[in-house]
């Protein structure tokens, strides 16, 4: 589960003679890199997905939640599974409510956050001199038998992927650059 | 004849900096150090913005309750007292040298939803009270300090061999990101 940016790649290997020393690429590739990261994690929270755009490139919606796991959220709910692997809700609150993230978790809004364990396993690593990617890291959830990987990968087959770069996020990450080399010309 | 004008057209918000009046006749040649002032204009207008001044220095309108207690305004981590016009950052970190001439840089950008916003912040018809926030701009004192800063770059300009290379590279930055 990761996002690599390959334009950044593609970029700055065609630039002829670089001005910007090595110690300055690296400080503008962490930049992208943790802006990237960020943005993926605060618009997904806001129920937006970078990994599903439009034609314009943008993040779209998140899909909605079913009315039922909508009540699970709420606490009416919890759900068991039967011997043949079915589903069914009962009227009893789920432990898992105790734990969740008290400032981004709303019952009704798809933004994939519940306890908020999976947007805060998000890293990033620079894996060349122009190149950079971000994952969820493969790490135990707390009060839950799967890694954060696991549950991305989960919500991915669901139509709720994340990992992504939109429009307006690729557009940021040129202005990094371009602004890094404009303020190198000033004496 | 003033040194910025803005230009509100349609749904685009620009603003159109004059170099001749801001230099007092003397122009900048190159490519690059057109680009540079244009950069330390847009540096300053961030500063402003982050310490939540308009261009002429007053503090923004306050934010809605409605705008305020939206998942996206949440999801951002901000606060209701800090206006600074940052959501996720598209707007403002998008905000680019979109056009030269000899004597002018335009600042504006390439992307019509986030001109969209701009202009709406700018008019202040992004808001039901009408109010704007008006970012796109600087004082006097502003461009004046921006022009003396430049001082030094503007007298060694004739001898300046490196600029081409940046214009090359900045050529190249902007025509592979698209």
């Amino acid at each position: 589960m990761k996002v690599k940016v390959k334009n950044l790649d593609k970029a700055l290997k065609s630039i002829k003679k670089d001005i910007l020393d090595t110690t300055e690429r690296s400080g503008v590739l962490n930049e992208a890199a943790q802006m990237s990261m960020e943005a993926i994690r605060q618009k997904t929270r806001a129920g937006l997905s970078m990994a599903n755009t439009n034609p314009q490139g943008r993040a779209t919606k998140l899909p909605p939640l079913s009315k039922s796991y909508q009540e699970f959220r709420k606490g009416k709910v919890s759900f068991y599974k039967g011997k043949q692997g079915q589903t069914y809700p009962v009227n009893e609150a789920s432990d898992k409510l105790n734990d969740v993230d008290p400032q981004y978790f709303r019952p009704t809004f798809a933004n994939n956050t519940l306890t908020g364990q999976l947007l805060k396993a998000l890293k990033y690593r620079i894996t060349s001199k122009t190149s950079f990617e971000i994952f969820v890291a493969n790490t135990r959830r707390e009060g839950d038998d799967h890694t954060n990987k696991e549950v991305a990968q989960f919500l991915k087959d669901q139509g709720r992927g994340f990992l992504g770069i939109d429009s307006p996020t690729t557009e940021r990450i040129k202005q990094l650059w371009l602004r890094a080399y404009r303020r190198k010309i000033k004496k | 004849m003033p040194i910025e004008k803005q230009v509100l057209t349609g749904k685009q918000a620009k603003l159109k900096v004059n170099l001749r009046k801001l230099f007092n006749g003397e122009v900048p040649r190159s490519v690059p150090i057109k680009e540079a002032v244009g950069q330390a204009i847009i540096d300053k207008i961030l500063e402003n913005t982050a310490e939540g001044r308009d261009k002429d220095g007053n503090g923004f309108v306050s934010y809605s309750d409605s705008y305020a207690n939206s998942p996206e305004f949440v999801a951002a981590g901000k606060s209701k007292d800090q206006v600074n016009l940052r959501l996720f950052g598209d707007m403002l970190d998008t905000m680019d040298v979109i056009e030269q001439t000899r004597d002018t840089i335009t600042i504006g950008w390439s992307d019509d939803l986030q001109a969209t916003k701009a202009h709406g912040h700018v008019t202040g018809n992004i808001r039901k009270d009408g109010e704007a926030r008006d970012f796109l701009g600087l004082s006097d004192d502003d461009y004046e300090s921006i022009a003396e800063s430049f001082t030094e770059d503007l007298e060694g300009e004739a001898t300046e061999t490196r600029t081409q290379e940046f214009e090359d590279n900045l050529t190249t930055l902007r025509s592979i990101f698209g």
